[in-house]
């Protein structure tokens, strides 16, 4: 039985405000006319100041390391990211992050156009990996955004890491108990309402739920996407649950939204201050224009 | 013309208070019946609908599902606000 553990996160090395970004006020008066930005409950964000590949690599590094993982003994790796990076990706990314990192047995692969939920796409992939014939599989969830004035938008700052985990056969963690990811074209196309995106997220929270045969009141926590605080905050009122679950506030403060490494991102910060229980249910989601995925993590006992 | 009742008066008077809120009349708000509308952006109704929370019942009514939808159409605004003012504590 396979195990999802050594969570580990690179965060851009740069720090920067929101409100330091050139031409912030007419960035955020462009995409929010009238709100204030105070109450959006940001703080800062992290900018990566070179290339990804090698932040991905010392996220692989830091995965590892934690039980001691040789690279060669990595059967699988994947990478996971949103739409806009995966075009600002190079056509060598696998084989230069390979390279660096040692990978010399590996199977490279990787999960997009779902947005913000395809880290989410690529657990379940990964799992599904480690349930067939691979022993250790490296999945990598990164995010960033080249220029500083494409960060702030109506819903988030985007902040730019790297956050990854080890899905394992050799070593304790949290099983994935059940997923679900569900889509809404009118919100890919931008003409969404308050009723598609309560859908969109009740399909595939009740997918995630029936799967694993739990209920909402099961769960202990929910990582959710490191969305400004009313917003995440309605989100999950929407979909019916407590915001005393939620986990993002902190992170989302210095980090800001990280795309699709978010719940990675807040499931491990959660976990070095609070500890995971043994046997609780947690849940990580992400919601994204057009997309909602979840995931149901169950900790060892 | 639109009538114009309470609940109408009730949540054009309130937006006045709310600087994120479009200076709107009791006449624009009646002829409305979206929220896109009135000019009021999803992020800034999540905000109003919290504010009058604060305001009307000193939060502590939390949000329901059940009125998620209701917030995209102006009847659905003005039931919502009705049903947190009848869930606000009455002041002794």
């Amino acid at each position: 039985m396979a195990a999802i553990g050594s969570f580990a996160c690179v965060t851009g090395h740069a720090e920067g405000r929101p409100e330091d970004i050139p031409g912030f006020v007419d960035l955020w008066r462009a995409v929010s006319p009238d709100t204030a930005f105070a109450a959006m409950g940001t703080g800062t964000y992290r900018k990566m100041t070179g290339p990804v590949t090698p932040y991905i690599v010392d996220c692989v590094a830091k995965v590892l390391s934690e039980h001691g993982v040789r690279a060669a003994e990595v059967d699988r790796l994947v990478l996971a990211t949103s739409d806009g990076v995966l075009g600002l990706l190079g056509r060598d990314v696998a084989v230069d992050v390979m390279r660096a990192a040692g990978l010399t047995a590996c199977v490279p692969a990787i999960v997009s156009l779902q947005q913000c939920c395809s880290s989410i796409e690529a657990l379940r992939y990964a799992w599904g990996l480690a349930g067939a014939d691979a022993r250790n599989v490296v999945l990598v969830a990164l995010d960033f955004t080249p220029d500083d004035r494409d960060r702030v938008k109506s819903f988030a700052v985007f902040g730019d890491a790297v956050a990854g985990c080890l899905i394992s056969r050799d070593h304790a963690g949290l099983t994935l108990a059940g997923t679900g990811v569900a889509a809404d074209f009118s919100g890919m196309v931008g003409e969404d309402t308050f009723a598609t995106r309560q859908s969109v997220a009740r399909a595939a929270l009740g997918q995630a739920f029936g799967q694993a045969g739990r209920a909402p009141d099961d769960v202990a926590k929910i990582f959710t996407s490191s969305l400004f605080a009313p917003i995440a905050t309605f989100n999950a009122m929407a979909a019916g649950q407590a915001r005393g679950k939620l986990y993002f506030q902190e992170p989302m403060t210095r980090y800001g939204h990280c795309g699709n490494a978010d719940w990675l991102i807040n499931l491990m910060d959660y976990h070095h201050k609070t500890g995971l229980e043994p046997g609780a249910l947690y849940l990580a989601q992400a919601s994204a224009p057009g997309f909602f995925a979840c995931a149901l993590l169950e900790a060892s006992t | 013309m639109p009538e114009i009742d309470d609940r109408l008066r009730n949540f054009v008077d309130f937006l006045g208070t709310q600087p994120m809120a479009p200076d709107l009349t009791y006449e624009e708000v009646a002829q409305s019946t979206s929220r896109a509308e009135l000019g009021i952006s999803s992020l800034n109704i999540l905000i109003l609908v919290n504010n009058y929370i604060e305001e009307k019942a000193d939060g502590k009514i939390a949000l329901r599902p059940e009125w998620v939808p209701m917030l995209d159409d102006v009847e659905g605004i003005l039931s919502v606000i009705e049903e947190i003012d009848a869930g606000a504590p009455v002041e002794v």
